[in-house]
């Protein structure tokens, strides 16, 4: 009779009974027993003082809130979310505070935004940074935006109307396409490297049909040299800074033709920008190509834009709106922030980095007075669906429309 | 105490059945064979023994079991023998004569022993006994109610043939002949088991088959000394390569078709008598994930549907332990909405996941056991009852999530995607370690578990053959019915392992380009 050799028995029997004596069954927690967090922010406690305590204040989603059919949705209101806040030293201390008043495990895996408030930002967000790169729970795909002129804690405990967490609404604006999307990863990597981080900011809004009630939304840019805010760009200097960075997938432009009464609305369809870097003379150029093709989707002007003649002057106008854009941008990041986040230092070291080694001291300085030119071209695809326009045609027009 | 001294010695020799009758040859009077014949089937009331006087003046006696249709007994064997015909007037007739020119049965043999006669009698013969003759007519006369060929329930198809095998050797034998009209089918007879005499039919496909595997059936058949054959499982387990193995490595089949497609691919078939079960192998893992009907519809749906069970048989095997993961030890790879929906749907339940995935999956085991065994309208009523059950009611009161419904459900469906039987049996096995791996270590429990059953399946083999064949060893002729199917004007050759002397099963004349004649060669041959 054949038996079971009993070497082979006592392999599958230490096979069978190691997993017992593993880590895994410490480290398991139920779903149900997560604190998950869905947004963090940080300000600091006493903002003039220097070495003033980190405040953190994180958004828990109330999952018996968000999830069943049952249940009503929570959007709009605070049922969804739970604020928490606590302090500390720095960002670990604070967390740590807020995981003692805290039932639950604290999850930060699914952090889908952090908002650091303005004084936070100014006084250099280097140790955030360290704390999302280093903490294996944190992910560093996690979005951050800077409070405009408010404290994060502020902007944390506004809920949103269409969705049930507001930072859900967080991610969707940033990945609509309209701004530009920057995470823990991609501003660590500019803070690193050659040039300057920059963020989106947040701003709190008063709704218009309910007075009281505040909602959020993403504008201008917030300019960081390396770790700390230095200012903004005003809503002009951010729409030239999101074409010169050429990430812009959706936009819409209302221009004036000269001459011509109304207005015209023009979609964007292409944006394609090229940054090259040439050193003349031991000193680098700049040069920023930008190539847009839009559509024109309202016409409040007496043209017909199936004429080329008129589609070209809306052409010109979007050329040279876009460039004055994109000019103002320019000389505010040179002359007013002194903050390269063009990136064009990272250009110059990838391009000539032996050129980059000697005026890496003096880069600050090099790029205040760097030449820059800015060529913008257009092309309009579509004149719309409808031919002729609609606006009548006024008999004492004072303008002479033009004819192809 | 007493079981343990009346324990068979278990390497001694089989139990045999009693020196009741032996091989004896006949007596010359048939009061004496009949004697000797009564004392070996004492209590075997249903022996029937029917005493007749030959036309030639002799006694003769006819030995069967009742239950059979007797006609043809009456018929063709007690009327030609005891009404004396015209012009006949000669002394006694030799058994020559008789079976030749008086019995209208074709199958018909001599016998000389008593122990001849006791096992054809009990094989539901009918043996002839004359007076004076020292041998006896063995006779196929009796016809014995068996059931009719039906559609197989375990492997219906809705394009193909759907008569299935019977509890009846002979009309299985027949089924497989009938597909295979040529003599190199070679069909051996054999019979195991000492008291229950099962018949057992090898077949083959001469020039195909590898020779040595026939041996080696032979010979591991040749083994088996056990004292009753009554299903086809007896002689699996008793063959197999890996007795330990929670994977089969023979494959069975209720089709006459899938045994004789795989004697075509060089495989072997076991038919039992009494069961409509038919054994083959070698097989591989890619057989068990194929169905008779991915042959016979086009290639495109078949490989379409062959996708989706191999997309089933990994939710079949992993789904639970991946929820159970997921939601114990790996939250992070969630999506956040995903995650948020699983919290409020647990937020209120009592156990955690990989109890409640337990106590979950094995009621449903338990649902899958009784709705087999009771009656199909009760069997049904009791499913309905339990999905209700367990749907409904265990989630409303919170003893269950219902994401944990909604993945044993869908477990449990992908469980009924693999086709074979006894594959399925074995990944629902292997779903509850990989559950207890996932409660205690989380995703790197999975994949320890998944690398024990892959390396596993690599060191497998059934009758000598790889189990993963032709993936491990490779062999790339061989992929051509694995995950894909490739049409059959593709198939030109055999899988290699299984038909090694005879690989090519078809030339290229059917390929497309063979297939439809050259326009251009035609509108030359035209123009000369």
């Amino acid at each position: 009779m054949h038996r079971v050799p009993k070497i082979a028995f006592s392999r599958w029997l230490s096979v069978c009974l190691l997993p017992l004596f593993c880590t895994g069954c410490a480290d398991a927690t139920e779903v149900n027993r997560l604190a998950i967090v869905a947004m963090s922010g940080f300000d600091l406690v006493t903002p003039k003082s220097p070495a003033s305590l980190t405040l953190a204040t994180v958004q828990i989603a109330r999952p018996s809130q968000l999830g069943g059919p049952e249940t009503p949705s929570p959007a709009g209101s605070m049922k969804g979310f739970l604020l928490e806040s606590g302090t500390g030293i720095n960002v670990g201390a604070a967390f740590s505070d807020i995981q003692r008043q805290t039932s639950r495990r604290f999850y930060l895996s699914h952090r889908d935004a952090t908002v650091v408030g303005e004084d936070y930002a100014r006084h250099g967000i280097s140790s955030l940074i360290d704390e999302t790169l280093r903490n294996p729970q944190s992910r560093t795909r996690t979005f951050l935006l800077t409070a405009y002129h408010t404290q994060a804690s502020h902007i944390l405990s506004i809920p949103y109307g269409l969705n049930r967490l507001p930072s859900a609404a967080v991610v969707e604006m940033q990945e609509s396409g309209e701004i530009l999307p920057v995470d823990v990863k991609q501003f660590a990597q500019d803070m690193m490297g050659p040039g300057d981080p920059y963020t989106m900011g947040i701003l709190p809004m008063l709704g218009i049909h309910e007075k009281n009630k505040y909602t959020f939304d993403i504008r201008h840019i917030a300019v960081y040299q390396k770790d700390h805010l230095v200012g903004w760009l005003s809503l002009n200097e951010s729409s030239g800074f999101l074409f010169i960075m050429g990430r812009l997938r959706q936009d819409l432009m209302a221009v004036h033709l000269p001459g011509v009464p109304g207005t015209v609305s023009c979609t964007l369809l292409v944006l394609h920008t090229v940054k090259t870097i040439r050193v003349v003379r031991g000193k680098p150029q700049l040069t920023i190509e930008t190539y847009i093709e839009d559509d024109i989707i309202e016409n409040g002007t007496p043209l017909n834009f199936h004429e080329v003649v008129n589609t070209n002057q809306v052409r010109l106008v979007i050329q040279r709106n876009v460039a004055e854009r994109m000019r103002a941008c320019l000389s505010a990041l040179q002359q007013r922030y002194d903050a390269d986040c063009l990136g064009s230092g990272r250009l110059l070291y990838e391009h000539y980095p032996q050129v980059w080694r000697k005026i890496e001291p003096q880069w600050r300085s090099v790029f205040k007075t760097m030449p820059i030119t800015v060529t913008v071209h257009c092309q309009i695809r579509r004149g719309g669906q409808v031919g002729p326009p609609i606006r009548p045609q006024s008999p004492t027009a004072d303008w002479l429309p033009a004819h192809g | 105490m007493n079981s343990q001294q009346n324990k068979p010695a278990t390497d001694e020799a089989p139990p045999t059945p009693g020196p009741t009758y032996c091989a004896l040859p006949l007596y010359q009077e048939l009061e004496d064979t009949l004697a000797s014949l009564k004392k070996a089937f004492v209590n075997c009331s249903d022996v029937i023994y029917r005493p007749f006087c030959l036309f030639d003046n002799r006694a003769a006696c006819l030995l069967y079991l009742q239950g059979g249709d007797s006609h043809s007994v009456d018929a063709d064997i007690l009327a030609p023998l005891t009404m004396k015909p015209a012009g006949h007037d000669a002394g006694p007739l030799s058994l020559d004569d008789i079976q030749r020119t008086y019995i209208h049965i074709a199958d018909a043999t001599r016998r000389t022993t008593l122990q001849d006669i006791v096992s054809d009698v009990m094989a539901f013969r009918v043996v002839l006994l004359i007076a004076f003759e020292r041998e006896a007519l063995s006779l196929n006369a009796m016809k014995y109610p068996q059931r009719a060929i039906a559609e197989p329930e375990t492997e219906s198809v809705i394009r193909g043939p759907h008569a299935g095998f019977t509890e009846d050797l002979d009309t299985n034998v027949v089924q497989v002949r009938r597909k295979l009209h040529t003599p190199d089918l070679k069909i051996e007879y054999m019979e195991l088991g000492s008291y229950s005499h099962t018949k057992v039919a090898i077949l083959y496909l001469e020039g195909v088959v590898n020779p040595n595997l026939v041996t080696e059936v032979r010979e591991r058949l040749g083994r088996i000394q056990i004292d009753g054959i009554l299903e086809s499982g007896y002689i699996e387990e008793l063959i197999e390569d890996t007795p330990y193995s929670p994977f089969p490595q023979i494959q069975n089949t209720e089709r006459p078709d899938v045994v004789a497609s795989l004697l075509l691919e060089g495989r072997f078939a076991l038919l039992i008598d009494g069961t409509p079960l038919a054994l083959m192998a070698p097989i591989n893992l890619w057989g068990a994930m194929a169905s008779p009907e991915d042959y016979y519809e086009r290639f495109f749906i078949t490989n379409l549907l062959r996708w989706i069970r191999y997309l089933f048989l990994f939710v079949a095997l992993f789904l639970p332990s991946i929820y159970i993961a997921v939601t114990t030890f790996n939250q992070e790879v969630l999506p956040t909405n995903l995650l948020l929906s699983i919290a409020a749907a647990r937020e209120n339940t009592p156990f955690p996941a990989l109890v409640e995935a337990f106590s979950m999956e094995i009621t449903f085991e338990a649902l899958r056991e009784a709705g087999v065994r009771l009656p199909k309208t009760v069997g049904q009523a009791v499913s309905i009852v339990g999905a209700l059950v367990i749907g409904q009611a265990a989630v409303q009161a919170g003893i269950i999530s219902a994401p944990m419904v909604i993945v044993v459900s869908v477990t449990g469906i992908a469980s009924f995607c693999i086709p074979r039987f006894n594959f399925a049996i074995s990944i629902r096995l292997l779903r509850f370690p990989m559950m207890i791996l996932a409660g205690t270590l989380g995703a790197f429990g999975i994949f320890m578990g998944s690398l024990v059953i892959l390396a596993h399946l690599c060191a497998l083999r059934s009758f000598g053959s790889p189990y993963l064949m032709p993936l491990a060893p490779f062999s790339a002729s061989g992929l051509k019915d694995t995950v894909v199917r490739v049409p059959w004007w593709a198939m030109r050759s055999r899988p290699y392992q299984t038909s090694k002397i005879n690989i090519a099963r078809q030339p290229q004349s059917t390929t497309p380009k063979q297939r439809l004649p050259r326009p251009s060669r035609q509108n030359n041959q035209g123009g000369a």
